[in-house]
């Protein structure tokens, strides 16, 4: 569908995508992930035609980009970062403008907007003047923009950015739709996003592709040893007595549970590939021992993403990605509320005046630990 | 294109700068006209055109400064690039837009001579003709303001741009008179326009050589005609300067009262010219 070789990017002396390889296979919904300033736009307006590589080849299902560049677009359908809408056009009138200009025939272009429009779920305000509809809206006729023609790919570069959390479900949902017939590339440094409708993750940081795979496979190669967390009820004598005589244990930490006196966590260390919860769980009850928790402790998607993309880079990203979107607080980032639901409005009005001063820490918790830990339960969940 | 050019002839029409253009065009022709040939009672309604044309140095910038800058500023361009056209053919269905925003007062002029005809003989030949000369003027400005527009994404500065490539095309006939005709004037002033075509093709290639290269070779050749002949440089920049005055080629063009091609040619070559240069600018902008 997509082969990118070599691709590179310079402004001068600054390396902005640093030679990425990579194909991508038709029928996957891909996701493009990385620290803002990564180098993700860049690559996606270089996929697209936008902008010229400064070495490096795309080809689109055989076209190259730019030798053949009218065939290869006909296969592209692009959302770029900022919706590429008219404000002074109704909906209506600027799918109809892309349609004729992508050459769909004049009979088909009446039933055409009106799918995509039912699709995007704007037809509703297809009179109204694009100035006049939200950032949502304006998002979502720049996705409708994207599908007409039905192309055999959809690239969309953060296609959820200032949407609130039912919009956001939706448009999860349309792009799951559309990845069971289409090839999609969409773009995020959200990682629950990812997470959640990617088949196939590429996480990219300053300009190198440092992980290429599935989520399952991309958290297995990163997970450094095979660890067990429990949480019993017991007392750390008998614990120790059950622990020494399960094979494979090579070591474990005891420490109190915060919750309830009564109960221990236990952090097992144990030998690579030995599969070891079941007689752990045995073990205890025969002692009847209550077990309260039993699961692989494994990295999270996102302590994966900052073990990948170095945690310095990430800090400068961060706040910069913090600061610039702290402007457009009305609309909220992620999907879920910020944690704590404070109420002392001053001191919030201060945070969003001066959010470096309350350092990275907050920043990147709001973006991303609540998102991610509704997935990491889950996946628990599953485990036990 | 023809999708491009429906919306961009909409947008002209849906917000007020069509409209303005074609008020201004028509306001001064039809002051112009009522003075010469119904006050002065001149039967000859294309002596008024010079004058309509001073306008065009604002009409044709107010409608050309939004045509690429405001893509750029809106990051329309995106869309654009993706689609599946050619640059030439985006730039072309632009082009046409503005060009049939002028054909509404060009059109409605074309009813002046009719209405001159009910009070006596008029050389409708004549009239027509330099109407077509207008409006070929009109197509060479919108060329050249386009390729201003394409070189912003501010729509003002376009605009600025725009008027000051005209009024620089406008005095420029009168700056070189101010000049003393001897040969070495003409030489030295030579020698300055290549200068500035060096800086030119350096702002655009931002390559040194190749503005060397470009000044060095130009220089060369005007040093060795100089020293060929040095009598035929006498005054050669005032009439240099005075072919290439696209108004003066009108004033000409409608007090000759032949049709000369020269001057139909002159204009359309300029007006491909300033369109190429515009494909070729908005092609660059994926390079850099």
């Amino acid at each position: 569908m997509i082969e990118v070789r070599n691709l590179t990017k310079k402004y001068g002396d600054h390396t902005v995508v640093n030679h990425l390889n990579f194909t991508i296979e038709p029928g996957r919904i891909y996701g493009f992930l990385g620290p803002n300033g990564a180098g993700k736009s860049t690559t996606m307006n270089m996929i697209t035609g936008c902008l010229a590589p400064t070495a490096g080849q795309v080809l689109i299902d055989g076209h190259d980009i730019y030798e053949d560049a009218v065939a290869a677009r006909r296969c592209i359908g692009y959302l770029p970062e900022i919706p590429p809408v008219y404000p002074d056009m109704t909906p209506e009138e600027y799918l109809r403008f892309v349609a004729e200009a992508k050459g769909i025939k004049a009979s088909a272009v009446f039933e055409e907007i009106y799918r995509v429009m039912e699709e995007t779920d704007i037809t509703d305000m297809r009179h109204r003047l694009i100035k006049n509809l939200s950032k949502g809206y304006k998002q979502r006729v720049g996705i409708a923009q994207a599908m007409l023609g039905e192309p055999k790919l959809i690239i969309l570069d953060e296609p959820t950015v200032g949407l609130d959390p039912r919009q956001i479900s939706g448009i999860r949902e349309l792009i799951s739709r559309l990845g069971q017939s289409r090839t999609i590339i969409l773009s995020s440094h959200i990682l629950a996003e990812v997470s959640a409708v990617c088949d196939h993750v590429m996480i990219i940081n300053r300009g190198n592709l440092v992980a290429s795979d599935t989520l399952e496979n991309i958290r297995r190669d990163n997970m450094p040893e095979n660890r067990i967390a429990m949480t019993v009820r017991a007392n750390p004598d008998s614990i120790r007595t059950i622990l020494s005589d399960i094979p494979g244990v090579i070591g474990y930490d005891i420490a109190g549970n915060p919750e309830d006196s009564n109960l221990f966590d236990i952090d097992i260390e144990v030998e690579a590939d030995r599969e070891i919860r079941e007689a752990l769980f045995f073990a205890f009850a025969e002692k009847h021992f209550a077990v309260r928790k039993l699961a692989k402790s494994e990295l999270s998607l996102e302590e994966i993403f900052f073990r990948l993309t170095d945690a310095s880079a990430v800090i400068s990203d961060e706040e910069e990605l913090y600061s610039a979107e702290g402007e457009e607080e009305e609309e909220p980032v992620c999907c879920v509320p910020a944690p704590d639901d404070r109420e002392d409005g001053e001191e919030t009005e201060e945070e969003e005046k001066h959010p470096s001063r309350f350092g990275r820490k907050k920043a990147v918790e709001e973006e991303y630990t609540p998102l991610f830990q509704a997935g990491k339960s889950d996946d628990k969940e599953d485990e036990q | 294109m023809s999708a491009v050019y429906k919306k961009e002839l909409k947008a002209y029409f849906s917000n007020m700068t069509g409209y303005i253009a074609i008020a201004l065009i028509l306001v001064m022709a039809g002051i112009f006209v009522k003075i010469l040939n119904f006050q002065g009672r001149y039967p000859n309604m294309e002596t008024a055109l010079p004058t309509v044309s001073l306008i065009l140095m604002l009409a044709v910038p107010i409608v050309t400064m939004r045509s690429f800058a405001e893509e750029r500023h809106q990051k329309t361009d995106l869309l654009l690039y993706t689609l599946p056209l050619k640059t030439s053919q985006i730039v072309m269905g632009k082009y046409l837009a503005m060009m049939t925003v002028f054909a509404v007062p060009t059109v409605i002029m074309m009813l002046y001579p009719l209405f001159l005809s009910l009070y006596g003989g008029v050389s409708l030949l004549s009239a027509y003709t330099s109407l077509l000369a207008f409006y070929l003027l009109c197509g060479a400005m919108v060329a050249i303001c386009m390729f201003m527009s394409s070189l912003t994404e501010s729509q003002i500065i376009a605009a600025v741009l725009g008027v000051a490539a005209l009024v620089i095309c406008y005095i420029s006939t009168l700056l070189a008179g101010a000049l003393p005709t001897t040969a070495i004037a003409s030489y030295i002033a030579f020698t300055a326009l290549i200068a500035l075509l060096a800086l030119a093709v350096y702002l655009f290639v931002k390559n040194y050589w190749v503005a060397f290269t470009t000044a060095v070779v130009l220089e060369g050749g005007l040093l060795i005609a100089y020293m060929i002949d040095r009598s035929l440089f006498a005054g050669l920049f005032q009439r240099f300067i005075a072919a290439l005055s696209i108004f003066d080629a009108l004033n000409l063009f409608v007090s000759n009262q032949l049709v000369d091609m020269t001057v139909l040619v002159y204009y359309l070559s300029i007006a491909f010219l300033f369109t190429f240069f515009t494909v070729q600018t908005v092609e660059k902008r994926r390079w850099s």
